[in-house]
């Protein structure tokens, strides 16, 4: 028995009916929440170069939401944005490294992550299948809603250049890449997508048995008569159906031997990007890993920052 | 062992004997295992929680203890290791599902407590790992004579503490070389140290002898594992090398490919081979 070429995989997400107006309903909802946006100085974590701030605000649902914010301590004028977005079930990085590259850095937490976990805590495993029968009650709504504020938090400082702002992320953080550079089509200036979650959820599952996509896994072998709801709830919310409003120049790497995020839904969201400026890059025998520990942090430092023009401290 | 380890690992030993609770978890069982919550308290009578998964194949089976690693969730163990081992997977105090009375913070959790020595957190965590490992080996139909411990400092760091451990696969220790590599700006975790000792100057002392504690070359001694996998960079071999000739058992470092799956595959091909069993199926990729 062969394996299939990943790269000729076609993905069975459909796009429901009522896809743009849920989401332009639930970022309207989102929207009527004020931002509150909060920052508190962490002394502890600061340096002689580097300001660190513990962020707050407000997002869907009225929850309030964490975040880490760094910034080079001095600097002239604006500075470029870079928006971190986390995987699933590591902790947000504090991003004084990027700080010190000359970024206005926000790493965010968004809700089920600790320090934003008061109210919404399905854990982890947990977050994947939370809801996951009922549509529009599915806990990755809110949770999508919490990165695109994150976005907008970083984008309303003063000394941030609204005009030059980037997102970066790996897993769940390359699905969250995706999402906000969808649907902040008109601002996001460049992105760096590696191993995307959260695409072509059921192929998935189907295609790995390692988690989180086994959470799918496990509950439909002990709810199998709801695999439809699911099937429709995954689909409302599949990066896969946001994508081809991407603008802005964009890179997404793959592992092409990645059993979390299986590399044939990584091709398919791909050719998905509505962007004519993106690039794929494959890696073989890598993982999850999808290039990283073979020289793909240095292709992404310089993609972004070659857009982006921060002065390294 | 040391006066600090010495009664340390006495409580925890004694925390074993304790009472524990095995609840079945079905949504995590599949076709080839089943899966457990287990619940008993640590030292301090302290509420633990961890994932035990049983092949459901014949026994005896090799028992792993999954050592937690640094950050606030614990994995279930990968599809294949709960096909063929039976797993222990421990959430130690203030990790999530063992966080009722403490809640680990990210960073800040690496200097808890420092420091002094008596209050410093990690001296109850890995009290916690001590504990998860007797109560490991009490269950039925294990070859206790094949424990195979894998992770990072804590797997190191239990099977300094534990008699008895056949199989060590561990590597990317925190508590390694920690004046070297908390030079210049490392990143986190590593920067924690940094962190506290912009903070603190003036207890960086005491604090560094407490860390001694945790020192992976001064507790080389006590590793009496038969079979020992160092995973590492190439940037950090020789410090791995000089660690290795410590050891009293066959020791083996390996510097990481950075291809995940081939680095995977290494890691567990080689426990397979340490601990005698073949290696369960390989579940990805599939193919058609």
């Amino acid at each position: 028995m062969t394996r299939r070429d990943p790269s000729d995989f076609v993905s069975s997400v459909r796009k429901p009916d009522d896809f743009d107006d849920y989401w332009q309903a639930t970022e309207a909802e989102t929207l009527a929440i004020p931002l509150n946006p909060r920052l508190k100085p962490d002394p502890m974590r600061s340096t002689a170069e580097v300001e660190v701030f513990e962020a707050r605000y407000d997002s869907y649902a009225g929850l309030e939401i964490a975040g880490w914010y760094c910034r080079p301590r001095n600097f002239e004028g604006q500075l470029p944005g870079y928006l971190f977005v986390p995987g699933y079930v590591s902790e947000p990085k504090l991003p004084t490294d990027l700080a010190l590259r000359g970024y206005a850095a926000f790493s965010a937490a968004p809700r089920n992550k600790l320090r934003s976990n008061s109210v919404f805590n399905p854990g982890y495993p947990g977050l994947l299948t939370h809801n996951i029968d009922k549509r529009t009650e599915y806990g990755y709504r809110g949770f999508y809603m919490d990165a695109i504020r994150a976005f907008d938090f970083l984008s309303g400082l003063d000394e941030v250049d609204s005009s030059r702002i980037c997102v970066q992320g790996g897993s769940q953080g390359g699905a969250l890449t995706l999402l906000v550079s969808s649907l902040r089509a008109d601002q996001v200036a460049c992105a760096s997508a590696g191993a995307p979650y959260l695409c072509s959820m059921m192929d998935s599952a189907s295609l790995t048995r390692s988690y989180p996509y086994e959470e799918i896994n496990d509950y439909l072998r002990l709810h199998p008569e709801r695999e439809e709801a699911v099937r429709d709830t995954l689909d409302l919310h599949d990066i896969h159906n946001f994508v081809d409003k991407i603008e802005c120049p964009i890179i997404v790497n793959i592992g092409l031997m990645d059993d979390v995020c299986p590399p044939e839904t990584g091709f398919a969201v791909f050719n998905q990007i509505g962007s004519e400026d993106k690039k794929l890059y494959t890696y073989e025998d890598c993982a999850h890993d999808s290039g990283s520990g073979v020289g793909h942090d240095k292709v992404m430092q310089e993609f972004l920052d070659g857009h982006l023009n921060p002065v390294a401290l | 062992m040391n006066e600090y380890w010495s009664a340390r690992v006495e409580a925890a030993e004694n925390a074993a004997k304790g009472d524990v609770s095995i609840e079945d978890l079905p949504i995590r069982s599949n076709e080839t295992s089943n899966a457990y919550s287990v619940r008993f308290n640590g030292v301090g009578d302290y509420p633990l929680y961890a994932y035990l998964h049983i092949p459901k194949s014949d026994g005896p089976h090799v028992p792993i203890f999954q050592a937690p690693g640094y950050g606030s969730v614990v994995a279930v163990p990968p599809y294949e290791r709960r096909s063929t081992y039976i797993v222990m997977a421990l959430c130690h105090r203030g990790q999530r599902l063992s966080n009722s009375r403490y809640s680990a913070a990210y960073p800040g959790l690496l200097t808890d407590g420092l420091p002094g020595e008596d209050i410093y957190i990690w001296g109850d965590i890995v009290a916690d790992c001590i504990t998860a490992v007797q109560i490991l080996l009490q269950q039925p139909n294990i070859d206790a004579s094949r424990l195979a411990i894998t992770g990072g400092d804590l797997a190191y760091i239990t099977a300094a503490l534990t008699k008895g451990v056949h199989a060590l696969q561990t590597g990317a220790l925190m508590f390694a070389d920690i004046d070297n590599r908390t030079a210049g700006d490392p990143d986190y975790p590593l920067a924690e140290f940094n962190d506290f000792k912009r903070s603190h100057p003036e207890a960086w002392g005491e604090a560094r002898a407490t860390l001694t504690n945790f020192d992976p070359a001064e507790l080389a001694s006590s590793i009496d594992a038969n079979k020992v996998l160092f995973s590492t960079g190439a940037g950090e071999k020789d410090y791995y090398d000089q660690l290795a000739a410590k050891l009293s058992g066959e020791t083996t470092v390996n510097v990481n490919l950075g291809k995940g799956h081939l680095d995977h595959i290494t890691q567990e091909d080689w426990l397979a081979k340490a601990c005698g069993v073949e290696k369960g199926p390989a579940h990805y990729p599939r193919t058609s």
